[in-house]
């Protein structure tokens, strides 16, 4: 991608240079995922939200979900406001540390849901065999579209990836 | 004056088992996961930790091949601190008392 998504200027405020398109996908993503973090454990691909602290003390573990799981679904919120619907103008170290947490929320759903498990050569493989069954004519048209969805989803996850990447080399 | 039986007094004595316990410090580990990007978990120890570039690659090197790194040690709070920051990031930590 050769645009550069964010950009720091001089004075120390950030720009996005997203296109209408990307912004309207952005919105739509972050209005879905909003109602979801109600209840992060009905939904498994939220689990990477809200992750566990305490690994070695089951009661410990839940009395941190006690306490520090509603603050983290503010902030949750907070961050993916800010993906929404991004302030016009520039913005601020803060606004654009908020969206990068937001984006890679985002992110995230979207890796759980496509099973990612770092095997770079099996999404490679996962993403073409999908391309391949959504653009083949003789299967039918509903396994056709699921396939294209799955695309999308493969092509929304490359996207936000980029949108991290470009925010990291703007904040760093 | 009247005898008087004096209760035994207890004495509480100090448990130093525990009281070696509270005074262990606590680690944060941050665990491997297939999805955060290796430059933004870079980013992530940077900003938390004001770690150098050096370092905080270092770190997010050793998370990504040896499974795991510990990232800070400290007491209870602010070991809860770090936690909270590094899952609003979206990393996966966890913290635990130091062996």
């Amino acid at each position: 991608m050769a645009r550069r998504l964010v950009t720091r200027k001089r004075d120390g405020t950030f720009t996005l240079n997203l296109a209408d398109d990307e912004q309207a996908l952005l919105t739509a993503l972050a209005e879905q995922l909003d109602p979801l973090l109600d209840d992060p454990s009905a939904d498994p691909g939220l689990r990477r939200l809200f992750p566990p602290a305490r690994t070695d003390d089951l009661l410990a573990e839940a009395q941190w979900e006690i306490e520090q799981g509603g603050n983290l679904r503010d902030a949750r919120r907070a961050a993916l406001e800010v993906v929404r619907a991004p302030e016009p103008g520039p913005l601020s170290e803060d606004a654009v540390v908020a969206w990068v947490q937001g984006i890679n929320a985002l992110r995230l759903v979207l890796g759980e849901r496509l099973e990612v498990d770092g095997d770079q050569r099996a999404e490679e493989g996962a993403f073409d065999r999908a391309l391949e069954l959504a653009e083949d004519p003789d299967r039918p048209a509903e396994e056709r579209d699921r396939a294209l969805r799955i695309v999308h989803m493969w092509q929304v996850y490359e996207l936000l990836g980029a949108m991290v990447a470009h925010a990291v080399r703007a904040l760093d | 004056m009247p005898d008087t039986e004096t209760a035994p007094l207890e004495v509480m004595e100090p448990d130093l088992a525990e009281d070696t316990d509270l005074a262990r410090p606590w680690q944060v580990i941050v665990w491997d996961d297939p999805v955060n990007l290796m430059q933004y978990v870079t980013w992530v120890f940077r900003k938390l930790f004001g770690f150098s570039k050096a370092k905080a690659t270092f770190l997010m090197l050793q998370v990504h091949n040896e499974g795991r790194a510990i990232v800070s040690t400290g007491p209870r709070e602010k070991a809860e601190l770090d936690v909270f920051r590094l899952h609003e990031h979206g990393l996966w930590a966890t913290m635990e008392q130091q062996p």
